[in-house]
């Protein structure tokens, strides 16, 4: 038998803390795409820029994952929450009483 | 009659090696940033995939994909700090490569000098005598094979800066696509993977000399490989090297000024990372000290050289040893070790500085050999006078072991070329040199203990193993840490035998304070022993120098076999003749104008 259940407090924390993750690193790929290569010797700059492009995608493509964790762990909570409500109102109109 | 006199041709044109050292190194402190980023990623995605408050499948399925997250966060870290070390790793080399652009330039200069006054010559020249004419050939000739000779070092630069920069072409290739990024040795350049597959590579438990053996065969391109790719173990390996392990150490010293100097920024620093940085901080202070520094005997720059580096040993106290000199050609090296309280992130530029005036010391009025002289901190040294372990000889036992294993090192690495080398120990310093000595075969020529507690498991200076004529001893009367020694008869407090009592059998020198009191100190009488000027530094600058008849002696501590304080007579406290800044006892460099 499987077990299911969660603490909302702490997702909550979850979702800030991803979302606190995707904007350092939307930050990171934005500063390196900024990096100045132009000390490098002129024989290795084209490959130091290449480099560099690359390491601003994947800072973003980390940007973005952390973003989606962090959007798949809200969604979780919203689904909770929106069933807990929904349950709540349906066992509510129960009364609980035999006197109908 | 016309006569020819050829001269050469001015040449080659100095082309200067392209890139700039300062923004090299902003360039690859950005990379060290950077790496913290993913490094972060990693370990709050590992956090973040073990929330304790979810259950269920979803909950795996996010635990699942979250942990693959920190795991490929963790390898981009690596990949990116690899590449940051190869850019810090060009920086230095770029750095040694403009020294020698600007030694050619200089030398151009000095040749197109002579060539000048050769074609005025020629030109004043009429009627010329066979003499005249031969001795202008002469010159013609010698001043062509000192161009040629130029002209083969800057070719030889420029090899080598094509080399380097065709690894740092490398090092970027080697990561600039997502698999390269996300491998175990994404940065890692093919030529310093194949070095490290050879046999004798360090790391691997390979001898002193095997690693030796290694770098000696490797080419220049994969030497600069290995550094890049390797600081970490080639900083600490024995038998390369001294330059070796430097340019490794330079390397790991700004990566962690940069990474920790970001965290520092952002408050995400912990305590030990606190003690790091302290620690990288005062010896990249010290390093700017002894890379600027200027021999005054003959105006070189001798150069630091950050032989060992490890900011988090010992809880963060850190280990470290610097050198002043070419600790790889240096005729006379000598080796110090420090006493108590003696730490890596307080200290090192402190003892760099006496490390300084001891090179000076012994170069000025020395016999023209070339000097180095290291500071060595590889031992966890007693944190205070009340720390239980100043008071045994435990620390200075490991630390012994330590120091001998460290300068077998340093011998491997010049087993044809081997250097005079001197130990010389401060304060608990010189205990931890004693047992080097008597327990672990330290193996050096001479001895110097300072200051001296006590000479540990020595009884007399034979048992230190280089003959008891190489043992010297460095005590200012009015030091009262020098005065816990046991005398022969009565015993004592300290750490071993007096090495300055008669019975001890060493040769002290002159080593008086000229300002001193009436009275004992255990800090300004102390720590005197490095002064500028001073009788001690004099006698040091002596001994490292290998000038044994110009050690100026001091009569030894007497043992009156009178228990307590009246137990021994030192007739150094009564002498009235203490010198300083005096030729042949006291001068140790050349006064400023």
């Amino acid at each position: 038998m499987s077990t299911q259940g969660l603490e909302y407090n702490s997702l909550r924390g979850a979702v800030r803390d991803w979302r606190s993750v995707r904007e350092r690193m939307t930050t990171l790929s934005s500063d390196m795409a900024g990096y100045d290569p132009g000390g490098l010797p002129a024989s290795v700059q084209g490959e130091a820029q290449r480099f560099l492009d690359s390491w601003s995608d994947l800072a973003a493509e980390s940007a973005d994952l952390a973003g989606g964790y962090a959007d798949a762990v809200q969604a979780t909570l919203d689904d909770f929450t929106g069933e807990d409500e929904l349950s709540a109102s349906e066992i509510g109109d129960l009364e609980g009483s035999v006197r109908g | 009659m016309t006569v020819v006199i050829d001269v050469p041709p001015a040449e080659p044109t100095i082309e200067r090696p392209d890139g700039e050292v300062g923004r090299i190194e902003a360039f690859a402190a950005g990379l060290h940033r950077a790496s913290t980023r993913f490094e972060e990623v990693a370990d709050e995605a590992a956090q973040l995939a073990n929330l304790t408050s979810w259950e269920g499948a979803a909950f795996e399925a996010y635990r699942s994909a979250a942990g693959t997250t920190s795991a490929e966060h963790s390898a981009l870290r690596g990949t990116i700090e690899r590449v940051g070390r190869a850019v810090s790793a060009h920086g230095d080399a770029l750095t040694d490569h403009l020294r020698r652009y600007d030694d050619l330039v200089e030398r151009r200069s000095r040749l197109d000098q002579r060539r000048d006054a050769l074609i005025a010559d020629v030109e004043a020249t009429t009627d010329a005598t066979d003499a005249q004419i031969e001795e202008l050939r002469r010159r013609a000739r010698e001043l062509g094979a000192d161009y040629r000779t130029l002209r083969a070092d800057h070719d030889a630069l420029h090899r080598r800066v094509d080399a380097d920069e065709r690894l740092l072409a490398q090092a970027f290739r080697s990561a600039d696509t997502t698999g390269e990024a996300l491998s175990d040795d994404g940065g890692t350049t093919s030529a310093a993977r194949s070095a490290m597959r050879k046999p004798g590579a360090p790391g691997d438990g390979a001898s002193p000399e095997a690693v030796n053996d290694w770098w000696n065969g490797l080419t220049p391109a994969e030497q600069a490989a290995v550094v890049a790719a390797y600081p970490g173990v080639l900083g600490s390996a024995d038998g390369l090297p001294a330059s070796a392990r430097g340019d490794a150490n330079r390397v790991l010293l700004a990566e962690d000024l940069a990474e920790l100097t970001a965290k520092e920024q952002e408050g995400t620093l912990t305590e030990l990372e606190e003690r790091m940085l302290k620690n990288a901080r005062e010896t990249e202070t010290a390093l700017q000290d002894a890379d600027g520094y200027t021999d005054p005997i003959d105006g070189h720059h001798p150069g630091g050289t950050l032989w060992m580096y490890d900011p988090a040993a010992f809880d963060g106290e850190g280990t470290v040893a610097l050198g002043y000199g070419d600790l790889d050609t240096a005729d006379d090296v000598a080796v110090f070790t420090p006493g108590i309280k003696s730490t890596m992130g307080d200290d090192t530029a402190y003892y760099g500085e006496r490390m300084r005036n001891l090179y000076e010391s012994s170069r000025y009025g020395g016999d023209g050999s070339s000097v180095a002289t290291m500071f060595w901190l590889g031992y966890d040294s007693p944190d205070a006078w009340n720390d239980p372990a100043t008071l045994g000889e435990g620390r200075a036992a490991e630390g012994g072991e330590a120091l001998a294993d460290d300068v077998a090192g340093m011998r491997a690495a010049r087993a044809d070329d081997p250097a005079h080398m001197t130990a010389v120990g401060h304060s608990y310093g010189s205990t931890t040199t004693a047992h080097a000595a008597a327990d672990h075969g330290l193996d050096v020529d001479d001895i110097a203990l300072l200051g001296s507690p006590g000479a540990g498991p020595a009884e007399t200076a034979g048992d230190l193993g280089v003959g008891e004529d190489h043992v010297f001893v460095g005590r200012d009367s009015r030091d009262g840490v020098a005065d816990l020694g046991d005398m022969d008869s009565t015993g004592g407090p300290g750490l071993g035998r007096d090495p300055s009592s008669a019975g001890f059998g060493a040769n002290r020198f002159e080593a008086e304070d000229h300002e001193r009191g009436w009275h004992q100190t255990l800090t300004d009488n102390h720590n005197n022993y490095f002064d500028v000027d001073s009788e001690s530094l004099y006698n040091l600058g002596r001994v490292v120098d290998g000038d044994h008849d110009s050690v100026n002696a001091a009569p030894p501590n007497v043992d009156t076999g009178v228990p307590g304080a009246l137990g021994e007579h030192d007739p150094e406290f009564w002498d009235d003749d203490v010198t300083h800044d005096e030729p042949g006892r006291s001068d140790t460099s050349p006064d400023q104008e």
